[in-house]
């Protein structure tokens, strides 16, 4: 029996806006297993982000967080100054989005290593150092590198930089947000596979976030499927990307652009999401879902567990994957 | 270091090129002027022809214009001391002479007070940029619109009226009383120096620090929002760390270029206080040269602000290139 290293219950983060309160994540639940990779997909804005925020304790203020996190067994809510900054980076760490600007442009790659190595450990400089190199060289980096710029490296190379510095602590846990985006179809392969191997050898649990499915497949063991704040769909990724459950999921894996769907067409979901500013108390995805009936547009649909373990929040589950 | 060599000399070159344009305005000038000095003294004196003839030859004004300003760099750039004429208010004094007493009078008080409000307007501005909203913040945003709402000459007469006329805790202008000694370095000669430079130096801070205070805050709202500020909140990195190295270093920009500007203000800023305080620095230097049209004097305090201007901006660039690894490295 695996055990879970991050449990969330009941999460919510709003935000407040001049329209009125956004609420960025609303009642998720999600469990992690140890040494587990688990997937969060959805689109833009749907609150992958938020959560990862939220695992380290960086949802800043104004914005504000109900429900219970626990990493570790540490309430990470709870958290606070010097506590909460040890807790950081050591428990968890984060690929952030965009790395390309997550690095500080005026540190070279060296100081930025060592610094979170010496902030944590209140090693020497030069012990940091060493730790430095040894890093770089498991993400396939020549030790020059600890001399230069961000602005002086390639876009991969940033990318590598950006986890070594992740694994520097070798944390519970590890967050990946889109880790690939900014990269170019090469270079995103050599990370993916990079990302999988370091994860290995350091044991760490990690949760990616990304919009795209085929690399969620690829790598990942769990998956959530989000919908404007809320999981709609989770259980191990291949029952869900295999055999898609809820409606927004199937929409989801076929607008999705893959080499094997060549010359068939790509299917764009209809409309646009609600906002996330006065959510509806009806199923939120009924406005653009192509099977919803009176009860979608009424009320909201609970869980309902399928025989594979999988966890559904519709009304209609299954529906359409017929004939597919 | 790996300092761009090329970036160096580019600015330097760039430096020299600036110096030149502005040698070729304070020439231009003054000859802008119908009336020359010649037909002054003339006009005064009822000179015949033949002396005026004379005195034009002797000024060089007879010769073309480009000659006349090739003799100008000659005697300006090529000279040392430079040969910026006689002073017309208090000859046989030559302008070089005067500028070299009010000079250190000037630097004195306006490096020391832009010193002073650069550092503490700066951190201020870091502590109130980093707590967004919070009291530091609200507090400096309201005293800076204060401050900047009030003219400088304005808030120096109010100094010395309050803390020199009413409380008499300051001379109320001057720079030194012991006039008849010698300036050795003795103590209380620099008491005395201190002490009459201090109202004019508090009006200058008071004046200029919110400026700073209120740039890096500002700065720093745009840079608070970064991905590597998050990334670096996310890392756990010590307060200091994040404060020095993540907001403060890559929000100093700004602030190296303010300094440079400030100095510029050698004459300009620090001129109504110069003035209000009968200061005996380049600010009160011009503004007599200029109640009695004394133009070598005028354009001899240009030719200073000009070299202080420039100066000042090619050393903002070195620090610039010494703080940002992408301006060294391009």
């Amino acid at each position: 029996m695996a055990t879970t290293i991050a449990d969330i219950r009941g999460l919510s983060v709003t935000f407040p806006s001049k329209k009125g309160t956004v609420r960025a994540v609303d009642a998720v639940d999600l469990s992690i297993e140890e040494g587990s990779i688990f997937g969060i997909a959805g689109e833009s804005g749907c609150g992958k982000t938020t959560i990862g925020l939220s695992l380290l304790g960086m949802i800043r203020e104004p914005g504000s967080v109900e429900g219970t996190i626990a990493v570790n067994g540490k309430d990470v809510t709870s958290l606070r100054g010097e506590e909460r900054r040890l807790f950081r980076w050591k428990e968890v760490s984060m690929v952030f989005q965009g790395a390309m600007n997550s690095l500080n442009p005026v540190s070279s790659v060296g100081e930025q290593i060592t610094e979170v190595i010496i902030d944590h450990t209140g090693g020497t400089r030069k012990e940091a150092m060493n730790r430095a190199a040894d890093l770089l060289r498991k993400v396939r980096l020549p030790s020059d590198i600890l001399r230069r710029y961000p602005h002086q490296l390639s876009g991969g190379q940033k990318q590598r930089v950006v986890i070594a510095m992740a694994i520097a602590l070798s944390p519970k846990l590890i967050i990946a947000d889109e880790p690939t985006t900014a990269l170019d179809v090469v270079s995103q392969e050599h990370i993916l596979r990079l990302l999988k191997e370091v994860v290995k050898a350091s044991g760490s649990t990690v949760v990616i976030i990304s919009h795209d499915l085929s690399l969620i497949a690829d790598m990942c063991d769990r998956l959530a499927v989000m919908y404007l704040g809320r999981i709609v769909e989770s259980g191990r990724a291949q029952d869900v990307l295999s055999s898609p459950a809820h409606p927004y999921t199937r929409a989801l894996i076929d607008s999705n652009i893959t080499l094997d769907k060549r010359g068939k067409k790509v299917e764009s979901i209809p409309g646009y999401p609600p906002s996330p500013i006065n959510l509806p108390s009806n199923c939120r995805f009924s406005g653009r879902c192509p099977f919803a009936t009176n009860e979608c547009f009424d009320s909201e649909p609970p869980a309902s567990t399928l025989e594979d373990g999988r966890v559904v929040y519709c009304y209609h589950p299954r529906h359409g994957n017929e004939g597919k | 270091m790996g300092l761009s060599v090329r970036f160096l000399v580019r600015r330097a070159l760039y430096a020299v090129l600036t110096f030149f344009i502005a040698l070729l305005m304070i020439f231009i000038i003054p000859r802008l002027i119908a009336v020359s000095p010649v037909e002054i003294i003339a006009a005064s004196q009822q000179l015949p022809p033949s002396v005026i003839k004379l005195l034009t030859a002797q000024f060089g004004l007879d010769k073309p214009l480009y000659i006349q300003f090739l003799l100008y760099i000659k005697n300006v750039v090529f000279t040392f001391p430079p040969n910026l004429g006689f002073s017309y208010e208090y000859y046989p004094q030559s302008v070089w002479s005067m500028l070299v007493i009010s000079l250190p009078w000037t630097l004195f008080l306006v490096g020391s007070s832009v010193a002073v409000s650069a550092f503490v307007g700066t951190m201020a501005g870091l502590y109130a940029g980093m707590n967004r909203g919070k009291a530091l913040d609200k507090l400096l945003t309201y005293t800076s619109m204060a401050t900047q709402s009030m003219p400088y000459f304005w808030i120096a007469i109010m100094f010395q009226i309050i803390l020199a006329v009413v409380l008499r805790l300051f001379p109320i202008g001057g720079a030194i009383s012991i006039t008849d000694t010698s300036p050795v370095m003795s103590l209380e000669y620099i008491q005395d120096v201190l002490y009459h430079a201090m109202l004019p130096m508090i009006t200058i801070v008071v004046a200029t620090t919110p400026v700073y205070a209120i740039i890096m805050r500002n700065t720093l709202a745009d840079i608070i929002r970064e991905d590597y500020m998050v990334a670096g909140e996310a890392k756990g990195l010590r307060k200091s760390r994040l404060y020095y190295k993540y907001g403060l270093r890559n929000g100093i920009l700004p602030i190296v270029s303010l300094i440079a500007v400030h100095f510029g203000y050698v004459v300009g800023g620090a001129l109504l206080v110069e003035i209000v305080f009968s200061y005996p620095g380049v600010g009160t230097l011009l503004f007599n040269a200029i109640l009695s049209h004394d133009y070598p004097m005028i354009q001899g305090v240009f030719y200073i602000l000009g070299i202080t201007v420039i100066g000042a901006n090619f050393i903002a660039d070195l620090i610039y290139s010494y703080i940002d690894p992408r301006i060294r490295y391009s």
